[in-house]
């Protein structure tokens, strides 16, 4: 039958859009092999999806592949951002196909993955950053006609001959991965949390703009903001919160209230009341969920929380910034991290709208409390929060030299400055100027820096969770909160302790193969610096095997220990009741 | 009419294989090879990369329990589902053995472990009984036959009674297998019964019922991963709430189809697939807005008079106050509210594919049948149950698969809603989300496999029950 000649046409017509797009498409890819061909490519990945942290990136971008132009090579970077929800899984399946970019940022990964899919970089942190001499020579050539660049000159020559390690504020304290013994990461900023909060709403309900000093102030506080959206028929919650934020508060609160008792189960005094040692602590039943200081904790967020909006633990992060920034609440927590887009976005909203932001430390928990004062340790030192939007080097990356370049370009003074005023951090590096809006962000190194929490591990983390989210949305009381996490937790802790005794075990080989490394490099290192440095990594490594190779003594004695306890007392824990069979099904024992 | 190839004459046509070959490979590769490849990492412990140790059965152990007891009870299942359609003595021993010895089993385990009491998941039994009685009563008054008017009341008994046992403080597996050890006695030995129409066909799926009910006894009892079990309790709720969910979008392809106007029943159509271009995460954020205490569906639950209905059932059956009076309820926060959410969600349920999928096949029906109904004098309501619904259960079926295998596989939105922990105490940790978390986040790959392979298994037991107990001889 013959094809009448409209439908001819669309058929050329579809024809003809199914070769253009293929068309299309291959020219693409030849552009892409073209410019894999012409340039190096490093490819970097993080998840601060911010817009002031992408347009620093991107600035650092620009920036290095101007500066490599001129040392005659032609480079391109490419960004890669991935959210947050989706980082953790994005890197594990990218590692582990050999496939992630060049440079990752660090986090939220478990201890092995690092000494297995990243590159050490502590022997080039021992060398002063070379692009800093470089850079001084500019300046000075510079200087006579540019005052900026004359500026300059002093920060950088403080920083000529240390080594690029101690360019850091921290020295990269935070950066040093215990099992592996080495450094895998350089970070670009600190950061710290605090609570921000709406002075124009505080001006119409207290009169006042000043924030609360105590915990019982913030109570009070949040109170007269309530009557006062009550009494004027607006909108406003108190607090706006969220999961991710109470989160905060949580960490916060258990840290005043219960440091002292991490202290107290840190057997191995190693300063960190590891996750074996709170089970070891539910083992014996010296710590129960029945704890008062625990409880009590817990007892100040729900207190709080009651000032939350409803519903807040099923509310997504941005939510409550959005409803902090329409001025649907007088505060938030949040960290440093968050201040420029909070700035930004209240600064573009109209005139009506508009409101100053004040930024306050939290409220301090003092024995006087006529509540919990009975528990208070005090404040939580942000000594620990070191150097954090970090990058490694995957193994596999094709131009290693490059990313450490990288790394070292956007860690020089000027450099690190101009990232972090666009994302409005906190800077890293020593010399780098913070913009003076993030004053209220210094860190406090004074105070404690653990806590007590169920978290016995992934599993326990996860059972923990489940169950707070309804004791802190006020459906249920503490004791069915107490009771259901008794009832899951034994479980949950055996498996995460099985896996900690299985990973243990399997670092075994890998470690001795490393020890041997340590050894060859030891015997034929040219200096004694060198050797004294690989010295240490092997007498650490020693103790790190030992404590692997009696993991499995070390469980056995755990076991035998509760269970003479229980024959000699009676049923002591009725979380090693259920513990002990669970554990020994996970085990094969 | 396409021309048969015999074996024999196979070899002379091997030009024709160069066709099919890579779309043969390309679905070996990129589907079988995958699926094939995890079920064997299901015997491994496996990271997903360096560490591989083959550990046998130890990954189904951890997720089953004992594994013995699941291959009975599954090997009985087949029996029953192989001989449902068959007459004869053996087929009555194996319905008899699923239907009532093992119920009776069950009890007998039950008691042994001092599990025939223990806490009522009450929630769900109230509105169990609001849909199941009023259809029920519904089928009993139209059933035609006479004998068919008991086996209604029998179903109807056995729902109140697996109710009110459940109430009464007995554990819901033993509620429910006391309720099917009735029904089954019933359908077995009461005289108005026994020559019934359908009456084998009832038994048939009497049996798997009580098989199912075993399954659920294995999966509390057999000592299993409780994590993984409670999800599947979420999920067969899923499965039976989306039954319910597909009658809206028949009856709209029925309302669009019996359309005079040929205009309008093509805008109806146009007007069905724009939706589609919305991106699916649109749509659950707007849900997700829908659902906040100061959104749009508590404000239809006030304004309706439903919120105060909830409230006073809430009394009636001691919710514990899930529903209160002057408290808009907070769907996504609360844990006993956010499956009802999740059901909910996405209300009336009128499914753009699915609506499609059905106008096809009642487009496919000839005008001559409803004019033959019309000259018979056949109403509207019986057009339907008698003609449309009969010939379009073929895509009904399509549809059930797909509906079970996507409940079953589910897990992406919950995700997205509340992270991986599965919501508010965890209610929504189903199985598609806790392999996902072994795997991804957990970094056990070998045993998210096994979770796989007997979410899999799952999936092919209710496809093949689908397959061969929906359907209507044309």
């Amino acid at each position: 039958m013959a094809t009448p000649a409209s439908s001819r046409w669309i058929n050329l017509l579809g024809l003809g859009v199914l070769v253009f797009c293929y068309l299309g498409a291959l020219v693409n890819v030849f552009r892409i092999q073209r410019d894999e061909l012409t340039h190096d490519t490093i490819r970097i990945v993080h998840w601060q999806l911010e817009s002031g942290v992408r347009d620093g990136v991107t600035e650092m971008i620009r920036r290095f592949e101007a500066h490599m132009v001129k040392t005659g090579r032609r480079v391109r970077v490419v960004q890669i951002l991935i959210p947050e929800g989706a980082y953790k899984q994005y890197v594990t399946t990218q590692t582990i196909g050999r496939t992630a970019p060049d440079l990752v940022e660090l986090g939220r990964f478990p201890g092995e993955f690092y000494g297995r899919y990243f590159l050490p970089l502590s022997d080039v942190l021992k060398e002063p950053n070379p692009l800093v001499a470089d850079r001084i020579v500019e300046f000075e050539k510079e200087a006579a006609t540019n005052a900026t660049a004359a500026a300059w000159i002093e920060p950088y020559s403080k920083l000529r001959d240390l080594p690029w390690i101690e360019s850091f504020t921290d020295g990269l304290r935070t950066q040093f991965r215990e099992e592996a013994q080495e450094y895998f990461g350089v970070g670009f900023s600190q950061f710290t949390v605090r609570i921000f909060y709406n002075k124009k709403i505080f001006r119409a309900a207290l009169g006042s703009t000043e924030p609360p000093a105590a915990f019982e102030e913030l109570l009070e506080v949040s109170r007269r903001i309530r009557a006062y959206a009550e009494e004027s028929g607006q909108d406003i919650v108190p607090i706006a919160s969220a999961d991710y934020q109470t989160g905060i508060f949580k960490d916060r609160f258990l840290t005043a209230l219960t440091a002292d008792l991490a202290l107290r189960f840190d057997v191995d005094l190693d300063g960190n009341c590891s996750e074996d040692e709170t089970v070891a602590a539910l083992l014996t039943g010296e710590w129960t969920p029945e704890d008062e200081q625990y409880r009590s904790a817990l007892a100040m967020l729900r207190e709080l929380s009651s000032f939350f909006p409803r519903g807040f633990m099923s509310f997504g992060r941005m939510d409550s910034a959005f409803s902090f920034i329409q001025g649907k609440a007088a505060m938030i927590t949040s960290g440093s991290w968050d201040a420029k887009s909070y700035l930004s976005n209240i600064e573009n909203q109209s005139p009506e709208q508009r409101f100053d932001v004040g930024i306050f430390d939290f409220p301090l928990i003092g024995p006087d409390d006529p509540k919990y004062g009975a528990y208070a340790d005090g404040r939580a030192t942000e000594a620990n929060t070191g150097t954090g939007f970090a990058f490694g080097m995957t193994r596999f990356s094709r131009h290693q030299d490059l990313c450490i370049e990288f790394l070292q370009f956007c860690t020089l003074p000027e450099n690190n400055t101009v990232l972090n005023a666009h994302a409005q951090w906190i800077p890293s590096v020593r010399g780098a100027r913070t913009t003076p809006m993030l004053s209220a962000f210094e860190p406090d190194f004074s105070g404690y820096w653990q806590r007590m929490h169920f978290g016995t591990g992934e599993r326990g983390t996860m059972v923990e969770r489940q169950v707070f989210w309804p004791f802190i949305s006020g459906e249920i009381d503490y004791e069915e909160y107490a009771s259901r996490l008794m009832k899951e937790l034994p479980d949950s802790a055996a498996v995460d302790f099985a896996r900690r005794y299985r990973a243990a075990r399997e670092s075994v080989p890998e470690l001795n193969g490393r020890r041997s490394a340590y050894l060859a490099a030891q015997a034929l290192a040219k200096s004694e610096e060198a050797r004294s440095g690989y010295r240490i990594k092997l007498l650490r490594t020693w103790d790190q095997l030992m404590g692997y190779e009696t993991k499995q003594a070390r469980t056995n004695a755990l076991l035998d220990h509760t269970k003479r306890q229980i024959e000699a007392i009676g049923d002591i824990s009725a979380f090693n009741r259920k513990f002990q069979p669970q554990l020994k099904r996970e085990l094969g024992l | 009419m396409a021309k048969e190839i015999t074996f024999k004459k196979l070899p002379g046509y091997w030009p024709l294989y160069w066709f099919v070959l890579p779309a043969a490979l390309l679905v070996a590769l990129f589907s079988y090879f995958p699926a094939g490849s995890a079920i064997y990492r299901a015997f491994f412990r496996w990271n997903g990369d360096y560490v591989e140790q083959f550990v046998g059965l130890q990954n189904f152990r951890q997720a089953l329990g004992v594994p013995l007891y699941w291959i009975l009870a599954l090997g009985l299942l087949t029996a029953s589902i192989v001989f449902s359609r068959k007459e004869g003595p053996v087929s009555f021993a194996v319905k008899i053995a699923s239907g009532i010895a093992g119920m009776i089993v069950v009890l007998g385990v039950l008691a042994w472990r001092g599990a025939i009491t223990g806490a009522s998941e009450g929630t769900f039994v109230a509105p169990l009984i609001l849909w199941g009685v009023p259809l029920l009563l519904v089928a009993w008054r139209m059933a035609t036959d006479n004998p068919l008017k008991p086996i209604w009341l029998v179903c109807l008994a056995a729902l109140l009674t697996g109710g009110v046992l459940s109430r009464v403080g007995l554990s819901p597996v033993a509620a429910w297998s006391i309720s099917l050890l009735g029904t089954g006695a019933a359908l077995w030995w009461l005289p108005p019964l026994r020559n019934a129409p359908g009456i084998d066909g009832l038994r048939a799926t009497q049996s798997m019922a009580a098989m199912g009910v075993v399954c659920w006894a294995l999966a509390v009892h057999a000592g299993g991963d409780p994590i993984l079990w409670k999800g599947f309790g979420v999920i067969a709720i899923l499965v039976v709430a989306n039954l319910f969910k597909m009658v809206p979008s028949i009856a709209t392809a029925v309302v669009i189809h019996r359309l005079r106007s040929e205009a309008a029943n093509y805008w109806y159509r146009v007007l069905f697939v724009v939706p589609m271009i919305i991106p699916g995460m649109v749509t659950l954020l707007l849900w997700k807005f829908f659902f906040e205490p100061t959104g749009i569906f508590n404000a239809v639950l006030e304004h309706t008079g439903i919120l105060t209905l909830l409230v006073h059932l809430d009394l009636w059956f001691g919710w514990g106050g899930v529903f209160e009076a002057g408290r808009a309820p907070i769907w996504l926060n609360d844990s006993n509210l956010v499956l009802p959410a999740i059901i909910l969600w996405g209300i009336p349920w009128v499914g753009v594919v699915g609506v499609l999928i059905y106008l096809a096949g009642l487009q496919a029906i000839g005008t001559d049948v409803y004019e033959a109904a019309d000259l018979d004098g056949v109403n509207a309501f019986q057009k339907f149950l008698h003609i449309e619904l009969p010939l379009i259960m073929t895509q009904v079926r399509i549809n059930l698969v797909l509906m079970i295998i996507g409940t079953l596989q589910m897990y992406g939105f919950i995700l997205i809603l509340f992270d991986s922990g599965g919501g508010p105490n965890g209610k929504l940790l189903v199985p598609g989300l806790y392999m996902f978390r072994n795997a991804f986040e957990e970094k056990y790959a070998g045993y998210a496999c096994a979770i796989g392979f007997i979410i899999f298994v799952f999936i092919l037991i209710l496809t093949e029950l689908n397959n061969r107990f929906v359907r209507v001889e044309k």
